[in-house]
C-alpha cells in the first residue's frame, strides 16, 4: 500500500490524502457499513417497533418503517414505568456514591498504608467478585428480613454497596498505586495525617477514578435484575429492569409499548457511555491491567 | 507535641517494644475495624451459604430442618453421573455457553476492532454504531431479542427465513435451539465490549513500530499477526477474563428468554440455583449448587489465566 | 536549628539477613551542611528517611535537638524534606503548595501569606505563584520544592537527591544557589546524593556510606587527602584512583612493590616504615590519576619511577587522559596536554612520595 513520495506531484501529505478516497476504500466502507447495519438490526427493530401503532406490528412488516410515527407507545410506557424509573434512580444514585466513596477509602488504605496482612485482606475482598449473586441470595434475604430492610430500597442500596465494594476497591487501589509514594511522604513531613492526606491530596487527584467507578457502578446497578426481582416483591416498587419484564409478561402484550419502555430504560446508561465512555474505557484498562 | 527527654540511658539495647498504637498510629488503628467490617459483610453471606449447603433446609418442610452433612453434595454427585439430571445439564450448559460465547465474542470483537482501527470514511459512525449493543440495558436487549427477533410467530428471524426460503417454516429459535439462541444473543452483546478493549490495546501500539514493520515490507496481514496480535496479549487476557467471569454467572438472559427451558436445555448453574431455591424451595440444595458454582468459576478463571499466559508467552512473545 | 545524633542505629527490613543500615553513629552539628554519599543501596536514603520518620528505627536512637524522635510521627519532628521527584501536590497552585504545610500547622492566614511571599521572593518564583506544577519547568519545580521547605521554619532540611532530575548545566547552577541559600538561612541540612562531585562541592562535611556502614565522616579535603579505606579512596575523585595489587619485597634494605606481570616500583623511603610489616605480603597500591606525572615533567628529583607503555590517549583540550599499561596492571593518568606522548611509547611515570596510598587487602583499611 505504501507509495513513495513523488517530488513533482507534491508533498507526501497530499498524496496520502488522495489515496484514502480510492475505489478499494469506498468498497470497503460500503461493505463495513453494511455489516455494521446488519449487526444493528436488533436495535433497529426495537426502535421502529416502539414508534409503530399496535396495529402495524406484524410479521410481514416487522422490518419495514412504520407508516406513521406514533409516540403514543412512549406515553403508555412512561405512564406504567415512571414509578419504577424513579425507584431505580432512588436506588442507583446513593448506591453509586456510597460504593465509590468506600471503595476510594479502602483502595487508599490498601495501596498507601499497607499493614501486616493487608494483601491477604485485599485478596479475600477480590474473592467477592467471583461470587455469583445467586449463591448468596438466600442468606442475604434472611439477613435483610431480620433487620427489617427486606422489601425496601434501603436494603437494595446496602446490597449493591456491599457487593460493589470489591470492584470499586480494586479500581481505586490500582489508581492510587500509580500515585507516587513521595507525595504521601511529603504530606506526612508537611504535617498531614492519614485522613488529612486522603481528603486533601488523594481525593482531589482521583477524579478520573471516580468517573470510572461512577460509570461502572451506575451501569451495573441500573441494569441489575436478580436483586431487584428477589429483594423487592411489590411490583410497583421494583426497579425498572424487573418492571420491564413484568410489562412484557402481562396478558395481552403491547409490543410497541414494551419496546418504547426498553428504549426509555436504556437511555440513562447509553447517555452516560456516549458522554463519558472514553474516560471509562481508558480508566478501566489502566485499572485492571495492573491488578 | 510530645517531648521525650534525652536522658534515656545511652545503651545499645534494642528499643523496647512499643505498643500497637504507637507503632502504627491512632489513625491506622481505626482501619482495622473498618476493614474487618468489609470482610464480614462481603464474605459472611457466602460462609452462611456454605453452612446452609450442609443442612436440610426446605422452605415448605420446616419440620425436616437439620444437619444434613454431605447429603446435598451427594445428591449433586449422583446427578453428575446421571446425564438426564438438571444439574448435569446445567453443568454442561454453563461450560458450553461460557466457552462458546467468550471465544466467539473475542473473535468477532477482534475483527471489528481491526477494521475500525484503520482509517476510512465514516469510521466514527461505524464505531459508535458497533458499540450500541453494549449500551442497551441487558434486560431490555434480552426481551427485545426474545420478542422481536426469536418470536416464532412474528419475529424478525422468522420473517427472514419465511421470506427467503419460502418452503421452510421458520425454526422456533428459542424452543428448538435455546442454547444457541442465547449464545448468539450473548455474542452480539459482548463483541462490542471486546472490540472496545482491543481498540484501546491497538491504540497503544506505537506508530513507529508499525512503520518499521511496513518499512521491512510487512503486508497488512503480517503487520496484524506479528505486531498487533502480540501486543494485544494483555488485552486478550483482560477481555476473556471479564467475559468469563460475567457470562459464567449470567442469569438475566436465561430467566428472561427461556426460563431455562424447554426442560433443562438452557438451564445454567446460576439459573438452577435460583430455580431450586425459589420454585423448589430447597435452600439447602440451592446453597450446595451455589458453592459448586463459585468453586467452578474460580477454577475456570485460574485455568484461563494459566492457559492464556502459556499460549501468549510461548508463541507471541512481545519482547517485554 | 538543631543538631542530629545517630546513636547505634540499625535498620532491618523483614527478616532479610543484611541490615540496610548497620550500627550507624554520628553527630551532625547545628547549622552544618552534611552530605550523605554512597552508591545506590548503601543505606544513605534509609538513614535520612529514619530522620524524617518515614522509616522506623529497628535499633538504636535518633536525636534531633534534645529529643529522641524514634517514636514521633513525621509531622511532629519539625523537619522539612525535598524529594527527588519534588513531590509537589499536582492539584494545588505553587502558592497553595507552599502554604499547605503552614495551613497544617495552623499558621494564621496573614502570616501564611507573608511567609509564602518571602520564600517565593528568596527563590525567585514569585511570578509562578498562581501556576500549577504541571506548567513549570524542571528547575522551577525544584525551586518550589525548596520553597516548601524554606517556608516552614523547620529545624532541619532533608534533601534526597534534589538535583538529580535537572540537566547538567542547571545542576551546577542550582548547586551554587543551594549553598548560598544555606549560608543565608543557616538551617542544619542533610543532603543525600550518589554523586561525589556534588558531595565534594557542597558539604561542610561528608559521610561516605557503603553497604549500610558508615565508612568515613570528614571534610571534603580530608576525604580526598586521607581516605580511611579503599572504598572511600575509590569513591572520591574522578576518574577513580588506580589500584594495583603488589607484593612488598625487600632488596638490599630498599622496599619494592612488584607484581607478576612485570610491574616493579621502588617505594619512597618516607613510606618504608609503615610498610615494613607487610614484607613478603600483598598490599593494594593506590595512585590518583591526577598525581601521575611523566618523569621529565616532574618538578623534583624522582625518588622512584614506574616504567609503563602508553595504551590509549584521550585528548580533552584542557587535559588528557592517558591509559597506561605496566605488566598486567592498567593505570589511568590525567595529565596536562603539554605532555606529548604517542600510543605504544614507553615512558616512565612517578608521583610525590606522599601521593602513594597503600591499603591492607584483608581489611581494605589505609596503611598510614
Amino acid at each position: 500500500m505504501a507509495t513513495i513520495a513523488d517530488p513533482i506531484r507534491g508533498t507526501v501529505m497530499e498524496q496520502s490524502g488522495r489515496r484514502r478516497g480510492g475505489p478499494r476504500n469506498i468498497l470497503k466502507t460500503v461493505f463495513l457499513t453494511g455489516m455494521a447495519l446488519f449487526y444493528l438490526l436488533p436495535i433497529y427493530v426495537v426502535v421502529i417497533t416502539s414508534v409503530k401503532q399496535i396495529a402495524d406490528v406484524s410479521t410481514a412488516t416487522m422490518w419495514e418503517l412504520p407508516t406513521s410515527i406514533s409516540w403514543g407507545s412512549y406515553q403508555q410506557a412512561w405512564d406504567s414505568l415512571s414509578p419504577n424509573l424513579a425507584q431505580s434512580l432512588r436506588l442507583v444514585v446513593p448506591a453509586t456514591i456510597l460504593s465509590a466513596l468506600f471503595g476510594a477509602l479502602n483502595g487508599y488504605i490498601l495501596s498507601k498504608w499497607k499493614f501486616r496482612g493487608s494483601d491477604v485482606l485485599f485478596t479475600v475482598m477480590l474473592f467477592g467478585m467471583f461470587i455469583p449473586y445467586q449463591a448468596i441470595l438466600i442468606p442475604l434475604i434472611r439477613f435483610l428480613q431480620e433487620v427489617g430492610l427486606y422489601n425496601s430500597v434501603a436494603g437494595l442500596v446496602i446490597v449493591h454497596v456491599v457487593y460493589g465494594l470489591p470492584i470499586t476497591t480494586l479500581i481505586f487501589r490500582n489508581f492510587f498505586t500509580a500515585i507516587p509514594g513521595e507525595l504521601i511522604e511529603a504530606a506526612r513531613v508537611d504535617g498531614a495525617g492519614l485522613l488529612g492526606i486522603f481528603f486533601r491530596i488523594m481525593l482531589p487527584l482521583s477524579v478520573p477514578a471516580f468517573v470510572v467507578v461512577g460509570i461502572f457502578q451506575f451501569t451495573n446497578i441500573w441494569n441489575e435484575f436478580l436483586f431487584g426481582l428477589t429483594i423487592i416483591t411489590n411490583p410497583a416498587e421494583q426497579p425498572i429492569t424487573v418492571a420491564l419484564n413484568n410489562l412484557s409478561g402481562s396478558f395481552s402484550v403491547d409490543w410497541s409499548a414494551v419496546m418504547a419502555g426498553s428504549v426509555l430504560a436504556a437511555l440513562p446508561t447509553a447517555l452516560i457511555y456516549i458522554l463519558l465512555g472514553r474516560f471509562f474505557i481508558r480508566g478501566m484498562l489502566a485499572g485492571s491491567m495492573k491488578g | 507535641m510530645a517531648t521525650i527527654s534525652s536522658s534515656v540511658p545511652a545503651t545499645r539495647a534494642p528499643i523496647a517494644r512499643r505498643s500497637l498504637v504507637e507503632r502504627i498510629g491512632v489513625g491506622r488503628m481505626l482501619l482495622y475495624p473498618a476493614m474487618l467490617y468489609v470482610i464480614l459483610v462481603t464474605q459472611i453471606p457466602f460462609v452462611l451459604t456454605i453452612y446452609y449447603s450442609f443442612r436440610n433446609y426446605l422452605l415448605n418442610r420446616p419440620d425436616r430442618d437439620g444437619w444434613a452433612g454431605l447429603a446435598n453434595y451427594q445428591r449433586l454427585w449422583d446427578q453428575v453421573r446421571d446425564t438426564d439430571s438438571a444439574f448435569f445439564a446445567a453443568l454442561i450448559n454453563t461450560v458450553v455457553l461460557t466457552a462458546g460465547s467468550v471465544i466467539l465474542a473475542v473473535i468477532v470483537g477482534l475483527f471489528f476492532a481491526e477494521i475500525v482501527n484503520h482509517k476510512f470514511p465514516g469510521r466514527a459512525i461505524v464505531r459508535t454504531l458497533l458499540i450500541t449493543p453494549f449500551l442497551i440495558m441487558p434486560a431490555a436487549a434480552a426481551l427485545s431479542w426474545k420478542n422481536l427477533l426469536y418470536n416464532p410467530n412474528f419475529g424478525f428471524l422468522d420473517w427472514f427465513t419465511t421470506t427467503f426460503i419460502p418452503t421452510s417454516p421458520g425454526p422456533n429459535w428459542l424452543g428448538d435451539y435455546p442454547l444457541i439462541s442465547i449464545m448468539i444473543y450473548l455474542v452480539w452483546r459482548w463483541a462490542p465490549f471486546m472490540m472496545l478493549i482491543f481498540l484501546a490495546g491497538m491504540g497503544s501500539i506505537s506508530e513507529e513500530v508499525r512503520e518499521a514493520a511496513r518499512m521491512d515490507g510487512a503486508t497488512a496481514w503480517e503487520e496484524f499477526r506479528s505486531i498487533t496480535l502480540p501486543h494485544l496479549r494483555r488485552f486478550f487476557m483482560l477481555g476473556s477474563l471479564l467475559g468469563t467471569v460475567y457470562i459464567f454467572q449470567d442469569f438475566d438472559p436465561i430467566y428472561l428468554m427461556t426460563q431455562g427451558g424447554p426442560g433443562n436445555e438452557s438451564t445454567n448453574l446460576s439459573f438452577l440455583v435460583y430455580r431450586t431455591a425459589v420454585s423448589g424451595s430447597n435452600y439447602g440444595l440451592a446453597s450446595a449448587i451455589g458453592v459448586v458454582t463459585v468453586i467452578l468459576s474460580i477454577i475456570a478463571v485460574t485455568y484461563l489465566v494459566r492457559l492464556l499466559s502459556k499460549v501468549f508467552e510461548g508463541e507471541l512473545s512481545d519482547g517485554r | 536549628m538543631a543538631r542530629v545524633i545517630f546513636d547505634g542505629v540499625f535498620k532491618r527490613y523483614g527478616n532479610s539477613s543484611a541490615p540496610a543500615v548497620t550500627d550507624l553513629s554520628m553527630e551532625i552539628h547545628d547549622r552544618e551542611f552534611l552530605v550523605l554519599v554512597g552508591p545506590s543501596g548503601c543505606g544513605k536514603s534509609t538513614a535520612m528517611r529514619m530522620i524524617a520518620g518515614l522509616e522506623e528505627v529497628s535499633e538504636g536512637r535518633i536525636i534531633i535537638g534534645d529529643r529522641v524522635v524514634n517514636d514521633l510521627p513525621p509531622k511532629d519532628r519539625n523537619v522539612a524534606m525535598v524529594f527527588q521527584s519534588y513531590a509537589l501536590y499536582p492539584h494545588m497552585t505553587v502558592r497553595d503548595n507552599l502554604a499547605y504545610p503552614l495551613k497544617l500547622r495552623k499558621v494564621q492566614k496573614a502570616e501564611r501569606e507573608r511567609r509564602v511571599l518571602e520564600a517565593a521572593r528568596m527563590l525567585e518564583i514569585e511570578q509562578f505563584l498562581d501556576r500549577k506544577p504541571k506548567a513549570l519547568s524542571g528547575g522551577q519545580r525544584q525551586r518550589v520544592a525548596l520553597g516548601r521547605a524554606v517556608v516552614r521554619d523547620a529545624d532541619l532540611f532533608l534533601m534526597d537527591e534534589p538535583l538529580s532530575n535537572l540537566d547538567a548545566k542547571l545542576r551546577v547552577q542550582t548547586r551554587a544557589e543551594l549553598i548560598k541559600l544555606h549560608d543565608r538561612v543557616q538551617t542544619t541540612t542533610i543532603y543525600v546524593t550518589h554523586d561525589q562531585v556534588e558531595a565534594m562541592t557542597m558539604g561542610d562535611r561528608i559521610a561516605v556510606m557503603s553497604l549500610g556502614v558508615l565508612q568515613q565522616l570528614d571534610t571534603p579535603q580530608n576525604l580526598y587527602d586521607k581516605p580511611a579505606n579503599k572504598f572511600v579512596a575509590g569513591f572520591i575523585g574522578s576518574p577513580s584512583m588506580n589500584f594495583v595489587d603488589v607484593q612488598i619485597e625487600d632488596a638490599e634494605g630498599r622496599l619494592y612493590a612488584t607484581n607478576p606481570g612485570g610491574f616493579r616500583m621502588r617505594i619512597p623511603d618516607s613510606r618504608g616504615a609503615s610498610l615494613a610489616r607487610f614484607k613478603g605480603e600483598t598490599v593494594t597500591l593506590g595512585i590518583r590519576p591526577e598525581h601521575l606525572v611523566e618523569r621529565n615533567h616532574f618538578g623534583g628529583n624522582p625518588e622512584t619511577v614506574l616504567p609503563v607503555t602508553v595504551d590509549v590517549i584521550e585528548l580533552l583540550g584542557n587535559e588528557s587522559f592517558i591509559y597506561l599499561n605496566s605488566g598486567n596492571a592498567v593505570l589511568t593518568a590525567r595529565m596536562s596536554p603539554e605532555v606529548k606522548v604517542e600510543r605504544g611509547q614507553k615512558i616512565e611515570v612517578t608521583a610525590e612520595p606522599d601521593r602513594f596510598y597503600f591499603f591492607d587487602p584483608k581489611t581494605d583499611a589505609a596503611v598510614a
